[in-house]
């Protein structure tokens, strides 16, 4: 069907063709200087949908990236840390050995001091800190992982109280990956594993019958609180009881023999169990008559 | 008598040039439509018996116009005003939705991004910061968006208004027409006049859609809305009226009953007023509350790096302590458990478990229920309607449920101390009950055991603690948690429970009362960072246990963006995309309504004017036609004068 066409309508063909096209061309133009071509949603939801998801992704990945940055620094530092253990305990080794052989009290002092500086060493180890956080006390990472003492005995086993926790941080990388960084110190330096209980030096101590829950190195001290006498042996604890003397057993296990001598309680002998009469100067008088 | 009909012929032509500059002189203007003379052949006359012509007479000024073409541009005028309308509102809302820089969408992603490089670095306070600043942020962006929802809704109110109150206007200036166009006498048509009403009725389509009924001598009814409501002779009058959900809807003065429009302006306005922008802004709403209500609970059950607390004061108030939670609280809490961490001045940690029951217990008895554990006092504040937890002078609590450090005694005769290590990894709240299966020394006598029981009474592992057993060696029993035995020894029967909590609140009440929560508010409009931790990053719970490098809770919170927002199906991340979508997949259908409908528009215009438009072309042609009978009809009329000349010259 043809058409009257007014010159109206050309005219208004013409304005709507060129509203168009400038509709158009504002578009491109504004995606040339934005360089997006995907700026609403409603410019193609579907695409945008993907784009946004992608950046999503995109920013949580940086994220991560950064993550991963931190918690890879840790871990170098921790691979370090387990490299030097290792070389220490290696060098330790090697100064037991030559211990064995040292015949000379300058050669032992000599390696005295290289285990005093190896143990130096690994004490700055367990020290470790990263950015203002110790690497192995575990969450509380705010606190130094042990509190090192001195030896209780000379020449004793070097006192280390593990005071970290015994779980580890973790940092996590995305939702899914999570990564240990600090760690607990008591995992990563003492042993879980327990062998027989083995006792050194002339203690008379030997192994008991029940399971050992013995755990490292420790000296063994026997002592007693108190010694009490029978109440009519006229013999009762000196001033000097609970720290000075030795005696050690149940009510009744130990016996005293106290021999007169002279016959005034001025001298004679105290015998312990039985054992090599021990001369007493003087025993306590008797009250005398005045 | 032939100088007549020369004079007839005059005067038709003069007419018709005079109807031909009309035309052109409109040729611009809208809704005009084009003037036509018909031309009517004067009655015969008898002359010496035989029928001779008379002349010519203007028969009619016709208006050219077709009624079909007219009632569809008409229609698609209401179809698509309503669609521009709705396409205008629906950019404005997908503008505020928008993801890009500084969208919701980029704020909480912030938010979690450096919450995971917390974890990474737990005892970096600038990070702290960092995740406090992209919180406040969110919050910040939740509210702004929710306020341009509230803007929208403003303007689209007033904008209601004016359209009906242009209507009514416009309506009455309708009828005062149809009463001119009724007075005017028969013969002489008021072709302007009918002009000027068929702008008016297109107009009124612009607003509301319209049902257009022609009628005999220039009548002409319209009917609004479906022809719900029709225009006589008296003008009507609409009004606007919100109803108790704050839904506006238009009706007659007079009337009682909502006018359902189905095009123009004022549909669009409305369904967007009562629709759309409600369905998007409680999207918006649905997600923030599903924030904060998740996010709340999620940080209410851990503790910042100052570890537990000595008070608590609730943030959210119910409407009543002394009614149910369920019908006072802000958020909905769930029947189920609340475990309550003590920890002693010493560092024992004791932790009880309480039921709360929102169908029956009211703010008032959670807090009595919570004062029966030892140590601790909940009071509530009758006018606030809020709660506070206190602790006794030296002890502290939290809601963290973590292992107790050692287990109610009351059970076991012997000597062995038991102690509980380890953090619990399950997924549900268990019970384990440890039963000594004989009489013995721990780690000497053979065969002794004990017995691994759950709360149904199912025995799961039956351990060691005799012979071969070392005293203090952690025992596992399972999920992370270890037990260990101290020196001495267990008689038969001998028991104590092991309480592992997974969730230390199953019913959501520590949200609901805003006890150590994150955020708070309770939805778009009023989320904002909890006062508590506002300024204080040390309080974000990060930890159960209050540890520096403790990152326990901080994993939650860093999952909670791939959780579920309740009863919309879909994660935290992708709701706003989803909602993007929504909107960009609306827009995108109105804009190809859009195309259609000015296409469809411009097509009836176009047809429009190819009847009733005007050609300049042709009516310079039908001027030269009519200049050129004028001008015969001059010479008619000359060459009669000539003729009774030389007639008057005979008879002289």
């Amino acid at each position: 069907m043809l058409f009257r066409t007014t010159s109206q309508t050309n005219t208004n063909q013409a304005i709507r063709f060129v509203s168009n096209f400038n509709s158009n061309i504002a578009k491109y133009q504004r995606q040339i200087s934005s360089g997006v071509r995907l700026e609403r949603a409603s410019d193609d939801p579907v695409s945008f949908r993907q784009v946004t998801t992608l950046s999503t992704q995109l920013q949580h990945l940086q994220s991560d990236a950064l993550a991963v940055n931190d918690t890879e620094a840790k871990l170098n530092m921790s691979v370090l840390n387990m490299q030097q253990s290792h070389d220490i305990l290696v060098k330790a080794k090697s100064l037991a050995q030559q211990g064995v052989q040292a015949n000379t009290p300058s050669a032992r002092n000599a390696i005295a001091i290289e285990v005093e500086s190896l143990l130096a060493n690994m004490k700055d180890i367990a020290s470790s800190q990263l950015g203002g956080s110790y690497l192995y006390s575990g969450v509380r990472a705010d606190q130094p992982p042990y509190d090192f003492g001195d030896p209780e005995v000379e020449g004793g086993p070097l006192v280390a109280d593990y005071q970290g926790a015994s779980e580890s941080s973790y940092a996590y990388i995305g939702t899914r990956v999570a990564i240990e960084t600090f760690y607990a110190g008591d995992e990563v330096f003492e042993s879980g594993d327990r062998g027989e209980m083995l006792v050194y030096g002339d203690t008379g101590a030997k192994n008991g019958a029940g399971t050992d829950s013995m755990v490292g190195r420790a000296n063994l001290l026997v002592s007693h609180t108190l010694t009490t006498y029978d109440g009519t042996s006229g013999v009762s604890p000196g001033a000097s009881s609970v720290d000075g003397d030795t005696v050690l057993g149940p009510a009744g296990d130990n016996q005293i023999t106290v021999v007169d001598t002279s016959g005034t309680g001025t001298s004679g002998t105290v015998q312990l169990n039985g054992g090599e009469p021990w001369p007493s100067a003087k025993l306590r008088h008797p009250p005398q008559p005045d | 008598m032939n100088l007549n009909i020369g004079l007839s012929a005059i005067q038709a032509s003069q007419f018709a040039i005079n109807t031909i500059s009309h035309n052109l002189a409109n040729a611009s203007t809208e809704g005009y439509h084009r003037q036509d003379v018909l031309l009517d052949t004067r009655r015969s006359t008898i002359v010496d018996g035989k029928v001779a012509g008379a002349g010519v007479n203007v028969g009619q000024l016709r208006r050219i116009r077709n009624n079909i073409t007219e009632t569809a541009y008409t229609n698609s005028t209401s179809d698509l005003s309503r669609i521009d309308q709705s396409l205008m509102l629906e950019s404005r809302i997908e503008s505020v939705l928008t993801v890009g820089d500084g969208s919701i969408q980029d704020a909480m992603n912030g938010l979690f991004d450096e919450m995971s490089r917390l974890s990474a670095n737990p005892g970096e306070i600038s990070l702290r910061n960092s995740v406090l600043n992209q919180a406040g942020n969110l919050a910040s962006r939740i509210r702004e968006t929710s306020n341009q929802f509230v803007d929208i809704q403003d303007g689209v109110k007033q904008q209601i208004q004016l359209e009906v109150d242009t209507l009514n206007f416009e309506i009455e200036e309708l009828v005062d027409l149809q009463n001119q166009i009724n007075a005017t006498l028969d013969d002489r048509v008021p072709n302007d006049l009918m002009d000027k009403r068929d702008r008016l009725v297109n107009q009124i389509a612009e607003r509301v859609d319209v049902q257009r009924f022609e009628f005999v001598q220039n009548n002409m009814g319209l009917g609004l809305a479906g022809s719900s409501v029709n225009i006589g002779m008296t003008p009507i009058r609409f009004e606007t009226v919100t109803d108790a959900a704050g839904n506006i809807q238009v009706q007659l003065e007079e009337g009682d009953r909502p006018v359902e429009f189905a095009g123009g302006r004022i549909a669009a306005l409305l369904d967007v007023h009562n629709n759309v922008i409600g369905r998007f802004s409680g999207q918006i709403d649905t997600f923030a509350s599903e924030l904060i209500s998740q996010m709340d609970q999620l940080h209410a059950v851990g503790v910042g790096i100052n570890g537990s607390f000595k008070t608590l004061h609730g943030t959210r108030s119910v409407s009543d302590v002394d009614l149910p939670l369920a019908d006072s609280a802000v958020f909905p809490i769930e029947a189920g458990e609340l475990f309550v961490t003590i920890t002693s001045p010493s560092g024992e940690r004791q932790t009880t478990g309480i039921s709360i029951d929102p169908a029956t217990d009211s703010l008032r008895d959670v807090a009595t229920k919570i004062t029966t554990i030892n140590n601790v006092q909940a009071v509530v504040d009758g006018n606030t309607g809020k709660m506070s937890v206190i602790a006794q002078p030296g002890y502290q609590f939290d809601f963290t449920g973590r292992l107790e450090s050692t287990p109610d005694l009351a059970g076991v005769t012997g000597t062995s101390i038991p102690s509980i290590g380890g953090d619990y990894t399950g997924t549900e709240n268990q019970t384990y009950t440890i039963t000594a299966l004989g009489t013995g020394e721990i780690g000497k006598t053979a065969g002794l055991k004990v017995q691994v029981a759950d709360a149904s009474g199912t025995v799961i592992d039956e351990i060691n603690v005799g012979d071969g057993y070392a005293a203090g060696d952690r025992l596992e029993l399972g999920q992370g948690v270890s037990l260990e035995l101290s020196v001495g020894d267990l008689v038969a029967g001998d028991n104590f429970e092991v309480v592992m909590v997974a969730d230390p609140d199953t019913t959501g009440v520590l949200s609901a009362v805003g006890l150590n929560t994150f955020f708070s508010g309770h939805d778009a409009r009023s989320i904002d960072l909890d006062s508590r931790i506002k300024g204080n990053p040390d309080a974000i719970a990060t930890s159960q246990s209050g540890d520096l490098a403790d990152t326990n809770n901080l994993k939650g919170l860093i999952e909670m963006r791939n959780q579920f927002v309740a009863g919309e199906g879909t994660t935290f991340e992708d709701f706003l995309g989803e909602l993007n979508s929504e909107i960009g997949f609306r827009v995108q259908a109105s804009i190809s309504v859009q195309g259609s409908l000015s296409d469809l528009k411009f097509q009836y215009a176009t047809e429009r004017d190819s009847v009733s438009g005007v050609d300049v072309n042709e009516e310079l042609i039908n001027l030269t036609q009519y200049q050129k009978t004028y001008e015969a009809a001059v010479q008619v009329v000359r060459a009669m004068e000539s003729m009774l000349d030389e007639l008057f010259q005979m008879v002289r």
